[in-house]
């Protein structure tokens, strides 16, 4: 372990695709705090799971050169391989970005970055 | 008590069977709404919840706000109006005036979320029709979109469900639905066949049924896609979010496919839009201008990528930002919005917001449909009239705009 707390374990790149739940939206509007810890959580194919070495529902970083959050990784085996879900929120919001070379829209679907457990 | 209908905001469904048994000018009970409606419904309802009137943080009274705003917008030379969708048709025209009036640039959330599908089907390109004709389709395809979570009645009360042939004491689905998904979600769940694929290969996909349809050998999900179009009447394409950020925007390649498609039965495309009135925001200015949204008034009429709100915002080209119902903070990512904190922010919205915090003056108004009444577009573009069904001290966002223009006029 480093001294962020990071495991040593070859990078593991994702790319992040955020999408909308309407219980978090619910949640939004009821009380917010609640809802910003539903949101801190991002799906990853089970494969990724064990390749992290870690296991359901542990924490873990997200890195990319906007920011680092921590969330909770959630297993599912609907989820391809390379690939993360996070619902659509602040929090995802720092690790998103915006380059019209990119593309015209802000980077919501698209979002790389390098997963680190936690712990 | 009394019992009201009302039409709920929370979305572009804007459903019309809501039921509010009020007491006292108060919520006490919410029939027929979703679970998102009835968030947001019992949500105004809460004092600490609602935006008041701010000026610098603090508390003014509402013609002190609206004062310091109407000085904020005459000062400003590169004025940015930014969002509107969650405005009332009424407010909206209103707005259009006002940025045509002071040279200002306008534009709303489509710039980033649909905007191209609706320029083109505003322009006639991609056929469309109405909720009470799409009711009646024999297939549906659901491509980027789950409306269990987006739009959580649009089956019930607009597609599936809504089939005049659907018949409740059985399960005799009249039309068939088609996913186009990139992992599996309620809606695949219910579908007759869903197709696959990962992320961001929405494009090869659109290549790929192009190609089909010529007559080349494809994928068997395909094949199995193109055979149901051919074998149904009336095909109604509903194009989420999904779509809209795998193509970043760019329709034309869609527009190719629904052509070829089109050939083969009747093909319409419907936006699954979120914001409550975005459809209104986009037919007023694309009849006053031509275009959708993007417009810049301060030499005749300019659209283009430098007039959207996430190129004004990341080229700091504003020296004043009029947000209305629009919460960047939480819709846009942290990179952009860090731009904008040394720029002047008017925030027009019914909830104290994120952004509201970091604004200059904040503008608290009344909830359209509840509060207000007004009317807006649905998603189909069908207008629909939203009643006041309780009082409130809070002006009308179109009070609010009225006021506002006849201050910078």
């Amino acid at each position: 372990m480093n001294f962020a707390g990071e495991k040593k374990i070859d990078a593991l790149w994702v790319t992040i695709m955020t999408y909308r739940d309407v219980f978090m939206c619910a949640k939004k509007y009821e009380k917010n705090d609640e809802y910003e810890k539903l949101v801190a959580q991002v799906t990853l194919s089970p494969d990724d799971i064990t390749y992290l070495g870690i296991k359901d529902k542990s924490f873990v970083k997200l890195v990319n050169e906007y920011a680092t959050i921590v969330v909770q990784a959630k297993q599912d085996p609907n989820c391809p391989r390379g690939f993360g879900f996070m619902p659509k929120s602040q929090l995802a919001n720092k690790i998103a970005s915006y380059e019209l070379a990119t593309g015209k829209n802000p980077n919501f679907k698209r979002i790389n970055a390098r997963v680190c457990p936690v712990d | 008590m009394s019992l009201e209908k009302l039409v709920c905001t929370a979305c572009a469904c804007l459903c019309d069977d809501i039921e509010l048994e009020i007491n006292d000018n108060k919520i006490v009970r919410i029939n027929n709404a979703c679970s998102k409606s009835s968030a947001f419904l019992y949500a105004s309802q809460i004092k600490k919840n609602r935006a008041l009137f701010l000026v610098g943080g603090h508390e003014v009274t509402k013609d002190e706000a609206i004062q310091k705003a109407g000085d904020l917008l005459k000062q400003s030379n590169n004025l940015l109006i930014a969002g509107l969708d969650n405005s009332t048709l009424e407010a909206q025209s209103i707005a259009i005036k006002m940025a045509e009036s002071l040279g200002a640039t306008i534009d709303d959330t489509s710039s980033y979320c649909k905007g191209e599908l609706l320029q083109k089907i505003l322009s006639g390109i991609i056929p469309t029709c109405s909720f009470d004709v799409a009711k009646k389709a024999d297939l549906l395809v659901f491509w980027g979109a789950n409306p269990y979570h987006s739009h959580p009645r649009h089956l019930s009360l607009f597609s599936y469900y809504a089939n005049p042939r659907f018949e409740e004491a059985g399960w005799y689905p009249a039309s068939k639905v088609v996913c186009i998904e990139v992992r599996e979600t309620e809606t695949t769940e219910l579908c007759d066949h869903s197709i696959k694929i990962l992320p961001g290969k929405d494009v090869k996909l659109i290549n790929d049924i192009i190609s089909a349809v010529d007559g080349n050998q494809t994928g068997e999900d395909i094949q199995q896609f193109i055979e149901m179009i051919d074998k149904s009447d009336n095909c109604v394409i509903y194009a989420g979010l999904g779509l809209d950020y795998s193509i970043d925007g760019n329709y034309d390649l869609f527009v190719k496919m629904t052509e070829k498609l089109g050939k083969l039965t009747n093909v319409v495309t419907i936006p699954m839009i979120g914001h409550y009135n975005m459809r209104g925001f986009n037919q007023q200015l694309f009849d006053k201008t031509g275009y959708v949204n993007k417009i810049s008034f301060a030499k005749g009429i300019s659209h283009g990528i430098e007039f959207s709100i996430t190129e004004q915002m990341n080229n700091k080209v504003p020296d004043c930002i009029f947000f209305a119902g629009l919460d960047p903070i939480v819709s846009l990512p942290d990179s952009l919005v860090k731009k904008i904190k040394d720029i002047p922010i008017i925030t027009l919205d019914p909830f104290y917001t994120k952004t509201s915090k970091m604004s200059d003056v904040v503008i608290g108004t009344a909830v359209s449909g509840l509060e207000a009444s007004g009317s807006a577009l649905r998603m189909d573009g069908v207008k629909i009239f939203l009643n006041k069904v309780i009082s409130s001290l809070f002006p009308s966002d179109e009070e609010v705009m009225n006021k506002l223009f006849e201050r910078v006029s």
